[in-house]
């Protein structure tokens, strides 16, 4: 048998899924990844609903009505950093050398990664949705604002993956990946995902993250639980 | 033919070290050249080079009459690369890696699966094929790696330190697998610190030392720059050591503790009949006397003043 030289090559498509197919199989052939991802995501989630949760006062809400949506886009970063592990560790084992060096786009192959890696974030992000209805979340909307706002979580999923996907190409080692992704959490206690933000101290009140941020928390928060609470209460999401 | 490598005055700094000083090789096609040298002597920045990963700070490089700096994309049709680590997924199967290469070297789908089973075969991995590589012993990885870059059927093969780290038995393996696939047709250009590999498995050596070419030849003629041949002598009985170096005349040296004596030759097999006669003549009984070739160790250290530096793979095993 000899190998014929390749009549085509394979286009930006081909290759996105290609390298998507390889992260999955991955994956599934080490579900540890996943399991341990969920469980985390999950004991985060019931810690703040059982243990921190009622130390914090959120009015005119439950706690429970506050923390879900917050946290379940907030709890993207935690499943993220893995990617930038992963992908710290396809770059030392001399993966995206050979990639580079085949007649394909890199940009897809980066496209197809967090491709993978937002569909991982974002089946733990449902995972923990679903636990959050468990302990007592409801959706107020309607099924299509709901909808749209787990639409949104999977958008949020892409979006981060392809930080962390850049962040693991930066870091230059799996070591170093995975300081930058345990470094983006207690960012995220920043936001007003877990405590209002007019109850933190004046300078976080005020900044980028809480307040101003265009991109993630504020709007997952306002997604996600502000149609319900905008007619619970008026004063429930006040703009800051 | 066009050769398959011409570069032209290649320099890549990377800060203040010149990992290219200016280097120009030209390597004919239908050849296997190895490009020999220590640790730092640039042979990992060239290929690097030529694998469009690295881009040269000046100098031309062409791949197959490409020019590198110009089309890189097309000379990723040219070549399949093989680097220092295998770069194989341990949670897939070898048959899911290479089919999954073949994928991105842009063949479909049932192309793929022909061509993955192909290269098993080839690589004498089909038995191991549904195993997950994370199973494989480092010996079969690296024997996948290079199966890996060979699903797209390249016309030029580079393999930079194809055996660093792996045990005799498998270094054995994977120069078998390389010497197959040079029989095939394929041009290869392998990068080693072992002078025995380069012995063994290239036609052409090209030293580079300091990022420049230093010689570059047939194994035969560095050996023959280097210098002379030794007539090695092993008489019979040790207590003939003096007649024996007595007749061979004053440039014999005699290595008592293995009954030896070695002369430096210049005039090939002529000077080796003449030593058979003289030894005859003189009555000492022989074990043993060949006309040996300096070893390209010996060609290293007169060519750049020092030794390659390199781990033996004895050493690198245990």
């Amino acid at each position: 048998m000899t190998v014929l030289v390749p009549t085509g090559t394979a286009g930006p498509l081909t290759t996105a899924f290609t390298i998507a197919a390889r992260t999955g199989l991955q994956l599934a052939r080490t579900p540890q990844v996943l399991g341990i991802a969920v469980v985390q995501s999950v004991l985060f989630l019931l810690m703040f609903r059982y243990v921190i949760g009622g130390a914090i006062g959120v009015e005119g809400v439950s706690y429970v009505e506050f923390l879900v949506p917050g946290f379940v886009v907030s709890g993207l970063i935690f499943t993220a950093g893995g990617s930038a592990v992963a992908v710290a560790e396809d770059a030392a084992s001399g993966l995206y050398d050979r990639l580079r060096s085949l007649p394909i786009p890199g940009i897809a192959v980066l496209a197809g990664r967090a491709l993978a890696d937002a569909a991982l974030m974002f089946f733990v992000a449902l995972v923990t949705l679903l636990v959050g209805v468990v302990v007592g979340f409801r959706f107020g909307g309607s099924a299509a604002e709901a909808l749209a706002a787990i639409g949104l979580v999977a958008v949020f999923s892409l979006a981060f993956a392809w930080i962390f996907v850049w962040l693991g190409l930066v870091s230059g080692s799996a070591q170093a990946a995975q300081g930058l992704g345990i470094l983006g959490v207690p960012f995220s206690f920043l936001s007003s995902a877990f405590v209002r933000s007019t109850r933190c101290p004046r300078c976080s009140r005020s900044s980028p993250i809480t307040s101003r941020s265009p991109s993630w928390s504020r709007r997952g928060v306002d997604c996600c639980s502000g149609t319900r609470r905008r007619r619970r209460s008026s004063t429930a999401f006040p703009t800051t | 033919m066009e050769p398959i490598v011409e570069a032209e005055g290649l320099t890549k700094r990377f800060g203040d070290v010149e990992a290219l000083a200016g280097l120009d090789l030209v390597v004919p096609a239908g050849k296997v050249l190895a490009l020999l040298g220590p640790n730092g002597a640039g042979k990992t920045t060239f290929v690097r080079t030529i694998a469009t990963l690295t881009r040269p700070d000046a100098g031309t490089l062409r791949v197959a009459g490409i020019d590198v700096a110009r089309h890189p994309h097309r000379v990723r049709r040219v070549i399949g690369l093989a680097g220092q680590s295998a770069a194989v997924e341990p949670a897939m199967s070898g048959r899911e890696n290479l089919r999954m290469v073949a994928r991105l070297f842009g063949h479909g789908r049932r192309e793929s699966k022909v061509a993955a089973a192909a290269v098993l075969d080839q690589l004498g991995l089909t038995d191991a094929g549904e195993r997950l590589v994370r199973t494989y012993s480092g010996g079969m990885r690296r024997r996948l790696d290079l199966g890996a870059s060979l699903v797209g059927a390249p016309r030029l093969l580079l393999l930079d330190e194809p055996t660093t780290g792996l045990d005799p038995r498998s270094r054995n393996e994977l120069w078998r697998a390389i010497e197959a696939l040079v029989d095939q047709g394929t041009d290869v250009l392998l990068t080693t610190q072992y002078l025995d590999e380069a012995d063994r498995l290239a036609d052409h050596i090209a030293i580079i030392d300091r990022g420049r070419l230093v010689a570059a030849g047939t194994a035969d003629e560095l050996k023959s720059r280097a210098g002379r041949d030794v007539i090695d002598v092993r008489v019979r009985d040790a207590q003939d050591l003096g007649c024996a170096a007595a007749a061979l005349g004053g440039e014999a040296t005699v290595d008592a503790g293995r009954s030896r004596v070695a002369l430096p030759a210049t005039g090939g097999a002529d000077e080796l009949v003449a030593a058979i006669r003289a030894l005859d003549g003189a009555g000492v009984a022989l074990d043993d006397i060949a006309l040996r070739r300096p070893t390209l160790d010996d060609v290293f250290l007169a060519l750049t003043g020092h030794t390659t530096d390199a781990e033996t793979p004895e050493e690198v095993s245990a």
